[in-house]
């Protein structure tokens, strides 16, 4: 299979918030929906989970989508009922019945539940590559290990341990061919610096299969928050949001190596096919004219 | 024997007139229907009418109106004209033009289905697999019966042309 190239670079710094509510009418439980498009038209919908007053809690979800892959990534880290409509919205992808249609798509997933799980089970082994939530054992999801790509991470420091050891196992079973971890420094835009001292680890893994002529680079920003930020974010919806923007403003790069023809150059071809047959009624009815005149 | 041939033969293009006359408004209505699909569609609020098109990256909503009121002119024209020939031609120009959109979006390797009725197909619960397997079908449906269609109207006026121009 060819695979069409998906290079982004940087962010085109458009952001569009929204906000509603839940559909329950519930004032106190935001849903904050950001869609950010990417240089190459790539579109993040990030919604915030939380405690409805009902006491349903409700989890964090993420969406991306691209022309090229429609669905690039989701993020899981969902109630059942979360789930389940996460994977509503990739309604496009998946078959009335909830079996994902397959096609290229990348999966980012995190803690999966029953009984969606099966769906979820689904994606995995129809999706031609997967981005994987680092929560993900190769004993939780019964991968088809040839579609991992790259593995996101996003926990605490404490954690840390086990996922290099878990990257190692999969690279010792051949899931991946190179683990490549990359720990940069601290970003932050204001506040000061005390409020980020326990950020140890901006996570971003990078893990290149080269066995399938690509590579992968993806990073993920910053999400291990001070107490006092967490506490912030906790009352302050803003602030939440603005946290969030930052948060995917470090995804920086993924990129693709393409196999045959770039997709803008058949792009081309395919539109100037289109506008030659679009334009043939004018020059037929152009031809006709001229030959009327001479006769 | 030869009366009997006539005979025939005039039903049997008595029958392909008619045939040609029903494709035009089963078309004609297809067209509208859709238009009127691609309207709403475009109308609604869908992530996806915010993001480009795959080939023309022009945003959905856009090429959905677009493609709407061409749709619905040309269904228009098979319902109210009397002129086969700018029908069935019409038909078969769009026709063709969805049949390249289609293989194009092939070779670029967008495997999503086309989202030829946006949204709607949320608001009649069908799934998209489904909607688009039967725009597949329409677009089969309205290339070979225009083609056949001007190939028999084709084959008519030169049949009735021959006569005058001996």
């Amino acid at each position: 299979m060819s695979i069409p190239s998906v290079k982004i670079t940087s962010f085109k710094s458009t952001l569009t918030q929204e906000r509603t509510y839940s559909t329950n009418g519930d004032s106190n439980f935001p849903y904050i929906r950001i869609t950010e498009e990417f240089s190459t038209n790539l579109f993040l919908t990030f919604r915030e989970g939380g405690t409805t007053k009902s006491g349903e809690r409700v989890a964090n979800e993420a969406v991306f989508e691209t022309p090229d892959y429609p669905v690039i990534g989701i993020a899981l880290f969902a109630s059942r009922y979360q789930q389940a409509r996460l994977l509503s919205l990739l309604n496009n992808r998946i078959v009335e019945d909830g079996e994902y249609a397959g096609g290229p798509a990348y999966v980012i997933s995190g803690y999966v539940e029953k009984p969606v799980n099966m769906k979820i089970t689904q994606i995995y082994s129809k999706a031609d590559y997967l981005l994987l939530e680092q929560s993900i054992s190769s004993d939780k999801a019964p991968l088809n290990v040839s579609k991992i790509m790259a593995v996101r991470s996003s926990r605490q420091d404490a954690v840390w341990p086990y996922e290099s050891i878990m990257y190692e196992s999969w690279s010792q079973v051949g899931l991946v061919s190179k683990v490549d971890l990359n720990i940069s420094a601290t970003r932050r835009n204001s506040g000061s610096d005390s409020d980020f001292k326990r950020v140890i680890l901006p996570q971003g893994t990078l893990v290149s299969d080269k066995r399938f002529g690509f590579s992968v680079s993806y990073f993920w920003g910053i999400d291990h928050l001070a107490d006092s930020e967490i506490a912030k974010m906790a009352t302050d919806p803003d602030y939440r949001t603005n946290r969030y923007y930052l948060k995917y403003r470090h995804l920086t790069a993924i990129n693709q190596k393409s196999t045959f023809l770039p997709n803008s150059i058949r792009r081309a071809i395919i539109i100037c096919a289109l506008a030659s047959t679009a334009l043939l009624p004018v020059l037929l009815i152009l031809w006709r004219k001229k030959n009327a005149s001479k006769i | 024997m030869r009366q009997k041939f006539e005979i025939v033969f005039t039903r049997y293009l008595q029958a392909m007139g008619n045939l040609v006359r029903s494709f035009i408004y089963s078309a004609g209505c297809l067209l509208l229907a859709t238009a009127i699909a691609k309207f709403i569609s475009a109308s609604g609020s869908a992530s996806i009418l915010h993001s480009p098109d795959p080939i023309l990256s022009i945003k959905s909503r856009y090429v959905l109106c677009f493609l709407g009121a061409i749709e619905f002119a040309i269904g228009l024209i098979c319902a109210f004209s009397k002129r086969q020939w700018l029908q069935a031609g019409l038909i078969a120009w769009l026709a063709t033009n969805f049949l390249l959109y289609r293989l194009g979006l092939e070779w670029i390797g967008h495997r999503k289905p086309c989202s030829c009725l946006g949204n709607l197909t949320d608001a009649l619960h069908i799934s998209s697999q489904t909607a688009d397997v039967a725009m597949k079908i329409i677009l089969a449906y309205l290339l070979i019966g225009s083609y056949t269609s001007l190939l028999w109207l084709w084959c008519q006026r030169k049949s009735t042309a021959a006569p005058a121009t001996m």
